[in-house]
């Protein structure tokens, strides 16, 4: 796979703060799966601290394919999903693929996924890949040598 | 009652309320503080107000069971002046409460003040009177100037809006 260029939470969050949480992008983050719940977390506090609100995390079996808008409706007050994309669901990727626009309505998308489903995701799925703002590689703030209480 | 005395039940009334307030004065979890003061950190660096830092600071570490120190080893700002911090928090039942903490601000050279301390001393001193729990130290006096006790978060915002802007410009 390619190594796409490496990212934190909190580097990540920043972009979003300064681009502005209602600009339509959709975000590919791959980490490693041992370390999905950390990120997950690292990303939901950063959201929290440096955007102010709770994004909306969801794992990929609560985003049902034939009712994606249930899952990306646009909120005001918390215009990022966070989806964690932690078991290879091929209905889900083929209803986002079909759907994207669904996707970019919402605000800010963050799918975050390991190595393999990434690669599957940017193999099968090319809507959804041409309408990428980007692909990072992302780890947890432990992985930089931080502490953490 | 006597001045002397008079001074010192003053000086015990002044503790008492710092200790009071201090108790009070209840903080985020030390994860989450590292994550605001770091996003306040970066925020001034885009401001212009602070030079580049680490991502990893404040670096969060754990002295012992309970007790966390958040610590900036130095932050730069362009006047030259640097400021290094440490902040400990104890955990108790009713969540993480401030147990000390040191702001060292140090001036350019050129500047007639060198450095300003603020401390709050991890116990209240037996003297009351000349050492208040929290103070702040004015260049190389050994004078102990009370402080008043406030969130460590709202004495960084003092020191990037008030403190160095006037003193280190």
């Amino acid at each position: 796979m390619i190594d796409f260029f490496a990212t934190t939470p909190f580097r990540l969050v920043r972009s979003l703060a300064a681009a502005g949480q209602n600009t339509p992008s959709v975000y590919l983050l791959i980490c490693e799966a041992a370390a999905m719940n950390a990120v997950r977390a690292d990303i939901a506090a950063e959201i929290q601290v440096q955007l102010g609100f709770d994004p909306r995390s969801l794992a990929a079996l609560e985003a049902q394919p034939e009712r994606l808008e249930d899952a990306f409706r646009h909120e005001t007050a918390r215009p990022v999903v966070l989806l964690s994309l932690d078991l290879w669901l091929p209905k889900l990727i083929d209803s986002f693929d079909r759907n994207v626009v669904l996707l970019t309505e919402v605000g800010t998308v963050l799918l975050l996924a390991s190595p393999g489903i990434a690669e599957r995701i940017l193999a099968v799925a090319p809507n959804l890949r041409n309408r990428l703002t980007d692909v990072f590689s992302i780890k947890p703030e432990e992985a930089l040598g931080e502490g953490r209480a | 009652m006597n001045v002397e005395n008079e001074l010192l039940r003053l000086a015990q009334d002044r503790e008492t309320k710092a200790e009071a307030a201090l108790a009070e004065m209840l903080l985020e979890p030390p994860d989450r503080l590292r994550r605001q003061l770091r996003a306040y950190l970066f925020r001034n660096v885009d401001y212009g107000r602070m030079k580049r830092t680490g991502e990893n600071v404040p670096q969060l570490t754990t002295v012992q069971a309970g007790i966390n120190e958040l610590a900036c080893p130095e932050a730069e700002f362009p006047s030259g002046a640097r400021l290094e911090f440490r902040i400990q928090l104890e955990e108790e039942q009713r969540g993480w409460l401030v147990k000390r903490f040191r702001f060292h601000l140090r001036l350019p050279r050129s500047r007639g003040l060198n450095m300003i301390r603020i401390h709050l001393n991890a116990e209240p001193s037996r003297d009351q009177l000349a050492v208040p729990r929290c103070h702040m130290h004015i260049s190389g006096s050994r004078a102990h100037v009370p402080f008043p006790i406030m969130d460590p978060r709202l004495i960084l915002d003092l020191i990037f809006e008030l403190v160095e802007p006037d003193l280190g410009a």
